[in-house]
Formats: C-alpha cells, structure tokens, sequence
C-alpha cells in the first residue's frame, strides 16, 4: 500500500504559541485513518495543515513539509509555489458543523464546479447527480433539488456538504468530527458512506466517539501534548491489515 | 509577509483596486491635515504659533488670537460634559442593570432612536425654547450665552455616550457580578465595586469620544452661544467656538490675516480630535487584549 | 432588597436620570411637532405655486421648501455615490486582505478621519474650492458637486468601518467554506462573503445617507445657500432643508418664516428617524438570517 501523505517534521503555532511539534507521520492510501485525542490540542489544526486552509488564520504559522500523492506523483503541497486553491480541489474537506452555503441544494453541489467556470448545464446536472449519490443522498432529495439547502435536517446538510466536498473527484477527504452533531442514526448512514468511500479514496477523520473509532478506523492516531503517535489500545480493536 | 504564487491574475488586479482605494481614502485623512497647515502659515508666520494661540481676537488692533475661541470651545466641551456624563451613566445604568425589563427596553430603544435626531434641530428648538427661558430666568442679555448652549449640547451627546456605557457595561462577564453575589453583595455594591471598575476603560473611551463630539460641534454653538470673541468669564456671557468662528469669519476676504485665522482653528480641531482618536484606539486595543 | 441609604441615593439617581434623557429628547421633539404641525400644508413644500406644476418644476417656487428638498437629496445622492463604492472596496480590503501593522495604520488613520468635526472637514472643502478657482477654472467655486464629495468624506469612515465589521462578523466557518473548496479570496467575496453581510453593509449605507441628510456644518460651507431655487447644475449653489432651519434661525423676518423653519424641522426629523427605523428593522432581519433558518 503507498504512500498517500507523508508528513516532515511539521510544526505548528499561533503565534509564539506551539500547537504541536515535529510531527512526522505516513497515511496510506485507501486507509481510513482516524486521529484522536484530547480536545483543543489540534486535531482540526491538524487536518488544515493538510489543505493550507491554515494560511486563512491570521497569526497562524506552520513549519515543515507536507507531501501528498496526487495523480499518481508525489507533490511538495505545503510549497508556496504550489497552488493552495488546486490543493484544495484534490484534498476536500468536511466541517464539524453542517455548513451549507446559503443556496439551493443545487447549487451547493454544483458550487466548486461553478468555481472553476463550467456553464455547461447539463454537465452540471451530471456532477450533481453522481455527487449526491456518492452521499447516500441522492434520493431523499431529487425531487426538491432546487430548494434552499438550509431547509434539510442536520444529518442530510451534512451529507450534502460530503456530496459537494466529492463532487471534484478529490483523493482524499478530511473529516472533523463529522458526526459529533447529530443523532445516532444520521450518524451511522455517515459511518456507512465513510467505509465506502475509503475504496476510492484516502479518508481521514477527526473523532471523539469511542466506539466509531472501533467501527472505522484502519489505523488511529492519538494527538497529544504536541505530538501525533500512532494508538496501539484502540488499533487492536481494527482488524483490517 | 509570505508570497503566494497563488491566483489568478484577475484577483491581483482586483486586489491592487482595492488596495488603492484604500490608499486613497487614507490619503484624504493626511490631505485634511495639509490644507489647514499649509493654509494657516500667513497666520503662523506672520507671528510665532504660540501668540497665535495666546493672543485675543482683536482684528481691527492687528491682533489675530485665537485664544478666546479656544477657551470657548473648552468650557463648552468641559461643561456639556459634567452634565452629560453623570446622567448618562445613570440612564446607561437603567438600561443595563437596573430598571424593570419593560422600561428598561424602552428606554434602550428610545435612546437609540434619539442618536438620528440631526443636530440642526436641536440648535433650533434651543434657539426658541431655551434660549427665551435662559433670557427670562437668569435675566442674561439675550439669553444666547454659554449656559444655553452647554443645556443643549450636553443632551445631544448624551445618547451616544448612553449607548456606549450600556455597551461597557454589559461587556461584563456575568461571571463577576455572579461572584459578588454569592459574596452577599446587593445591587448598589455590585454596581460600584464590581462593574464599574471593570467597565473602566468602556466608559472612559466613551466619554473620550464625547468630548470629540462636543468639541467639534459646530451648529449648537453657533446658534446658542453668542458668538462674541470674547474668552469665557461667566456662564451666562456670549462666547464663540473654534467651530463657531471658522462658521462666521468664512466670508472675510480670503487674502487677509483674518481669513487665515479659521485655518488655525482648524488645525487646533484637527489635532485634538486626532490625538482623541489616537488616545481612544489605544484604550480598545488594550482592552481587546485583556479580554478573557 | 434591602432599602439602605446608599442603594436608595442610587436609585433616585438612576430613575431619574433616565427620566431626564427620555423627557429631553421628548420636549425637544414635541416642541417640534407642536410648532411645526400647523405649518403642514401644500405650501409648506410649494409656496404660492400651484403645487403639481412646481412638483414637476415647470413653475419656479420661492416662498416654500421644495427647492430644497430637492437640494438635499441631489447632494446625499452625490455623496453616497462617491462613498459607497470607496467605502466598499477599503472595507473589503481591510477586512480580507489588510493584515498586521499595515492593518493597524490604516484603522487608526480611519478612526482619526471619523473624529474630525465636520466643519474642519467643510473647510478642507473650501480651501478645495480655493485651489481648484486658482489652479483650473475660475467658473469652480463652491457648489453642488464640491458639498457632495464634502459629504461623501465625512461618512467615508462609517462606511469603511460597517462593511468591515460586516464581513469580520462573519462566522469562521463560512468564511472558510469556498475557499475549502477551491476558491479564490475574490470568489470567496463574490459568491459567498458579500451575498451573506448585505443586510449589515445595507444599514450601513442607509444610516450614511441619514447623516448626509442632516449635516448644516459640510454644506455651510460648501455650496448651500438660502435661495439658489431647485438644483439645477452640479457646479452652482442649491439649497438644503438642515441649511434653511439654521438660516431661519438667526435671520427670520417674518412669523410665517419662522412657521415654514419648523415646518422644515419635522421634515428633517422625519427623514431622519425614518431612515433610521429603517436601518434599525433591516439590521434585526440579519439576526434571524444569520441562524440559517434554525
């Protein structure tokens, strides 16, 4: 199995304030890797480092080297020159909070593709549909695509904000806490689309819940006073290797 | 600064339009400031800046001080203020803590619907309301004389410091007036010892900003003071503005020392209410610091 | 509670402290209305001209308030023109792209601009006029267009600081949303930041126009004057409704004009306690928008 993110002595901060230090670390591809560990310590700063979406904190700071496997070549990611906007395209992420943005479900979906300028509504319509499928949430919502995506309970928002994350084709997919806002049932149609995702894609979740670590982790990781070590008590759990 | 070989070079044109806009409207800040000095220098040069400042307004002796309108301007501002601040910190005390939910709402919502009363009409109804009662309680000339225009004055800026105070006093945190609770504290102690001194630095940006207010106003003054350059000696004599006589000596033929005497003013204005503004942004960002 | 001396002093305080605010402001009001009301006729706005025909301007007025109505808002129309655009992109680029001490600078310099008293600001309008007369053209002098940019400067930093604040105000999370998904910082504006702080960058303007609306110091000396008749070129003089209450004020002849400066004054305070209502309703929408609908 490769190397999918390869982390070089990465260091964090706010500041003069360390997060965490000289983390290196290897995720494979097609794992679901799961990081843990007290809160506040900087597992959600953690994932942004791996889609520069730290550059939009003011005061934030990271050191070290971020490495990711895109389109079968390893690229230097966390590299000025390299474009956080095409990183961000290739490594989606999902928020604790459902975050719909204040459109259509639609639109939402077709949202990154309208970035990047296609018109084309056919095309569109294609992406959308393939997308919201991928979420389990296809049919639940085809017949009322064109209403306001904040109209949806918090389990679909936040299968529409994994339909629009996927709706680019990324490689990997960063979660935090993904679950940690709604019921257990919305959550465990969450856990589901996860698992299969992970044949496609690399994931990587951010969890506090026990036993969905057990249910979904290939490896875990636990962040804690400033470094990331991989978690040998709950990884006995994961028989997948 | 770091670089970012990012983007498209629509969004740095985007970003340079902006940038200048900003540059421009920062500009306009520093070209006020130029065009009171630079416009001002007959007056400075002809004598020192300091006998400008000291000297009375006398134009038909040659003498071109604005030292009068200064001490108008101060008593104006000092005397609005010692009305303004003790009400407005009982109203913002009523509103915030003490009063009844009912009244207290209504209060807050009348007192921020009163910060759109223009301040024309405020001069005007001093003009014919209070000025008459000054003439006729105080037996005082015309009844235009400091003391209507301080009447007046102090309750035009009330408002704002009301709802400033209110602001500071609200920011709080529950947390220490729960503690003093606990500790057997009632609601005078709670109000004197605990919020108060935490809303300190609220309410002295508050009354600072007031007094910017108070000193740059120009209507009020130029209606109900009198507008005699005279330096203060009573309340109830007729005093004139910086603000004032930048007002009433505008039409003076714009060659003469006179002229150049409301660019004095204006660079007496500007620098107070500049070195007010400096003073103020360095309380917020302290207290934005010591915020938990 | 307990009736101790110190709470009881305070308490007289407090009351009626508030009392005094609340019944300030309502004397000054009803003795508006109370002398203005009977003045609220036709011929308050239109004088002895028959009243559709000087709406239209087919009849000049001159004994009434119309010209200048029409005055005031021709000259907050101008100045709104100038601000909204330049207040908008400086509020941007604080908001977004200002970062560290450049940041810093350019808050203080608008604070300081925001503090200067308005008519500092009229004069640097003047001695505008004065350079432009010298330097350009003799026909320049203070008119239309000069009390417009005047006036446009003076709320410039309000509404640099509103749309800063409403973009700032933005929670985190929708401000990183776009670009989490591949957006550039100006799609980011174009697409998701400015669609969602309209409702506070719209209270901002309207509460910008009010202060326009109300300002006697800028246009003193910029261009207002007592009798010019309606706006009829930028770079000529024009009335305006806060200019003809002081002008009434110190140089009324007769009773009737003195009738005509209140009727102006409930004018004036109409307009500006509308907008003001309407600026306050639009930005308690936001609250409600602002939950997504929860």
């Amino acid at each position: 199995m490769g190397v999918k993110i390869r982390l070089e002595k990465v260091s964090f901060r706010y500041g003069t304030r360390f997060v965490f230090q000289d983390i290196s670390v290897d995720f494979h591809e097609h794992e679901l890797a799961v990081i843990v560990g007290p809160s506040g310590q900087g597992k959600s700063t953690l994932l942004m480092c791996l889609n520069r979406l730290w550059e939009e904190i003011p005061g934030a700071r990271m050191e070290g080297k971020v490495w990711i496997t895109l389109d079968g070549q390893p690229r230097c990611v966390s590299d000025p020159s390299f474009p956080a906007t095409t990183l961000r395209r290739r490594v989606a992420m999902v928020f604790q909070t459902p975050n719909p943005l204040p459109m259509t479900i639609f639109n939402n979906v077709a949202f990154p593709h309208k970035l990047l300028g296609v018109r084309d509504r056919n095309s569109l319509e294609e992406t959308v549909r393939k997308a919201l499928m991928k979420a389990y949430l296809w049919d639940e919502v085809k017949d009322r695509l064109h209403e306001d995506a904040r109209h949806l309970s918090g389990g679909q928002q936040q299968r529409l904000c994994i339909a629009r994350a996927l709706s680019l084709d990324p490689e990997v997919v960063l979660l935090d806490e993904p679950t940690s806002s709604l019921d257990e049932k919305a959550a465990r149609v969450i856990e589901n689309l996860l698992l299969d995702l992970k044949r496609r894609l690399t994931v990587i979740v951010v969890s506090h819940a026990t036993d969905q670590v057990r249910r979904l982790a290939d490896r875990v990781f636990r962040l804690q006073d400033g470094s990331l070590r991989l978690d040998p008590s709950l990884s006995l759990f994961c028989v997948r290797y | 600064m770091k670089r970012r070989v990012d983007g498209l070079r629509s969004e740095k044109a985007v970003r340079m339009a902006l940038a200048t806009a900003v540059v421009t409207a920062a500009a306009l800040t520093g070209a006020i400031f130029l065009y009171m000095l630079v416009l001002a220098f007959p007056l400075f040069a002809h004598g020192h800046v300091f006998r400008v400042l000291i000297q009375d307004w006398a134009p038909l002796q040659g003498r071109y001080g604005i030292r009068p309108m200064i001490g108008a301007s101060l008593a104006l501002s000092f005397g609005a203020l010692a009305l303004a601040i003790p009400v407005s910190l009982g109203c913002a005390a009523f509103v915030s803590i003490w009063g009844r939910p009912k009244p207290a709402l209504f209060v807050r919502r009348f007192v921020q619907t009163m910060t759109g009363i223009p301040t024309v009409v405020y001069g005007f109804v001093g003009a014919f309301l209070v000025v008459p009662v000054v003439r006729d309680v105080f037996q005082a000339g015309s009844g235009r004389c400091l003391f209507s225009a301080i009447l007046v004055l102090s309750l035009m800026i009330s408002p704002t410091m009301v709802l400033f105070f209110i602001d500071a006093m609200e920011s709080v945190p529950k947390a220490y007036v729960l503690a003093a609770s606990a500790l057997g504290a009632g609601p005078a102690e709670k109000f004197l010892w605990v919020i108060l001194p935490c809303a300190r630095a609220g309410l002295i940006t508050g009354v600072l900003l007031a007094f910017g207010r108070a000193f740059g106003d120009t209507l009020i003054s130029l209606m109900l003071a009198g507008n005699a350059a005279v330096f203060p000696s009573s309340l109830f004599h007729s005093v004139r503005t910086l603000t004032a006589h930048i007002a009433l000596v505008i039409a003076a033929d714009f060659q003469s020392l006179e002229f150049a005497s409301i660019f004095a003013c204006g660079v007496v204005l500007y620098a107070v209410n500049a070195a007010i503004a400096l003073v103020a942004w360095n309380l917020r960002s302290r207290l934005l610091e010591n915020r938990p | 509670m307990k009736t101790t001396g110190r709470f009881f002093v305070l308490n007289i305080w407090v009351v009626g402290s508030a009392l005094a605010v609340v019944s300030g402001a309502g004397v000054v009001i009803g003795f508006v209305i109370w002398r203005g009301v009977p003045a609220l006729r036709p011929s308050l706005l239109f004088g002895s001209a028959p009243p559709w025909k000087a709406f239209w301007g087919h009849v000049p007025v001159f004994d009434g308030l119309w010209p200048a109505v029409l005055g005031t808002v021709s000259v907050v129309l101008l100045a709104v023109g100038f601000a909204v655009p330049l207040g908008l992109a400086a509020g941007i680029y604080l908001a977004e792209f200002a970062r560290g001490r450049t940041k810093q600078m350019l808050s203080v310099a608008f604070d300081i601009l925001a503090g200067i008293p308005s008519i500092v600001i009229g004069l640097f309008g003047f001695s505008l006029s004065l350079s432009l007369h010298r330097f350009v053209s003799p026909r320049i002098g203070p008119c239309l267009l000069l009390s417009g940019f005047c006036l446009g400067v003076l709320v410039l930093p309000y509404l640099i600081r509103a749309v800063q604040s409403a973009l700032e105000g933005l929670p985190l999370s929708l401000r990183l949303t776009a670009l989490s998904l591949g957006a550039h910082r100006i799609q980011n504006l174009r697409y998701v930041l400015l669609p969602s702080s309209l409702n506070a960058i719209a209270t901002g303007v309207i509460l910008a126009i009010g202060r326009c609306a109300e300002d006697t110091a800028v246009i003193l000396l910029t261009g207002a004057v007592a009798l010019a008749g309606k706006p009829r070129s930028l770079l000529e003089n024009f009335e305006a409704l806060p200019f003809y209450i002081y002008y009434v004020s110190s140089q009324y002849t007769s009773a009737e004009e003195l009738q005509r400066g209140f009727g102006a004054a409930i004018i004036l305070l109409t307009i500006s306690l509308g907008l003001y209502l309407i600026a306050l309703s639009i930005r308690h929408g936001i609250g409600r928008r602002v939950f997504y609908g929860r």
